[in-house]
């Protein structure tokens, strides 16, 4: 009888830590290119498909390196993980959020891109990519060539063809 | 409408099938005033550069965002995005991005683009139902096109049935 209750009285304690491991467990750890590491939510975590297939393939438990993306842009990324967690978030709230978040200058935008890609969260990827295009849609067909580094493989008559062929779109 | 000299390379009936959600766009003229081109001039050299090394599936997610006017417009950029701008999965994609991008305007239209031999017409056709799913648009997108290529028909007496569907079709 003695040693029963001498048992329960230890296995209390024990089934409490262990509960407690296991719910600090649910975080992940995300090493950052530049070798920082953020600690974050499992359900925060795995917005991104490519950490959510990590986790399910129990690929998880040290830390995940994230060899393509740097802190900066990482805690960007978790930022807006972190806001897009909550569903019954206030849709006008997020949409706020996401215009405010999004207001970034072109090189974090190719950062966010470029990370959204990697890490696979189609939100964020359609958000930025939507940005960027708000940005190009006024300009000419040269300017565009110009920003993505294209080399033109149309004739020069080729390309009056195509262009008398749709003139309204290049009405101011 | 707007009318354009007879050229023998347009002697063959042809059709420029795009997809537009935004149904003010009757009013380039006015609309372009907000076009944003100050992207290269607001951001230095190094910045621009990035974006040069941008994969193209990121660059083709950023075009499925633009305007029906811009991409026409960037048909001339590079002979892959004009053929790229004509595939069915881009072309559904589009669709897609546009509607969800103006939620509160749920009158997407259809922009049909005719071009016969001595005419281009250029008309927006409003789209009644909502479909979801890429593979219905062709259903809708076909019976408003049927119905456009009718009636203009019987305007211009050098745009017959047959000379518009065939290319018509290769669009989908």
């Amino acid at each position: 009888a003695i040693q029963s209750s001498r048992f329960s009285c230890v296995g209390f304690p024990l089934a409490y830590i262990f509960l407690a491991c296991k719910k600090k467990s649910m975080a992940l750890k995300l090493k950052s290119s530049d070798n920082k590491i953020f600690e974050v939510e499992e359900l925060v975590a795995v917005q991104s498909e490519t950490i959510k297939s990590l986790v399910e393939d129990g690929c998880a438990n040290n830390v995940i390196p994230l060899p393509n993306v740097d802190s900066k842009t990482l805690e960007l990324v978790l930022d807006w993980c972190k806001n897009h967690v909550d569903v019954k978030l206030d849709e006008e709230k997020l949409k706020e959020y996401e215009d405010k978040f999004i207001e970034v200058d072109l090189a974090v935008l190719y950062d966010l891109l470029m990370a959204a890609n990697y890490l696979n969260i189609k939100d964020l990827l359609n958000r930025a990519s939507q940005k960027v295009a708000d940005m190009l849609k006024g300009k000419k067909p040269e300017q565009i060539r110009e920003t993505f580094n294209i080399v033109n493989d149309f004739s020069p008559e080729e390309e009056e063809e195509i262009r008398k062929e749709n003139l309204w779109a290049f009405e101011e | 409408m707007t009318k354009i000299p007879p050229k023998p390379l347009l002697w063959f009936g042809h059709f420029c099938l795009s997809l537009s959600s935004d149904d003010s766009k009757w009013r380039w003229g006015r609309r372009s005033g907000r076009c944003t081109l100050s992207l290269s001039s607001d951001d230095s050299d190094s910045r621009r550069c990035r974006l040069k090394s941008l994969p193209e599936e990121l660059v083709e997610e950023i075009l499925a965002w633009l305007t029906v006017k811009s991409l026409v417009r960037f048909k001339c950029v590079k002979k892959s995005w004009s053929a790229l701008f004509q595939t069915p999965t881009f072309i559904a994609k589009h669709l897609r991005y546009n509607q969800s991008k103006t939620k509160n305007h749920p009158n997407p239209t259809l922009l049909v683009q005719v071009l016969s031999r001595r005419s281009l017409n250029s008309k927006y056709l409003p789209q009644s139902h909502h479909h979801d799913e890429a593979n219905d648009h062709r259903s809708v997108y076909h019976d408003h096109l049927l119905q456009y290529v009718a009636s203009v028909s019987e305007e211009d007496e050098y745009v017959s049935e047959e000379e518009g569907l065939l290319p018509f079709v290769d669009y989908f």
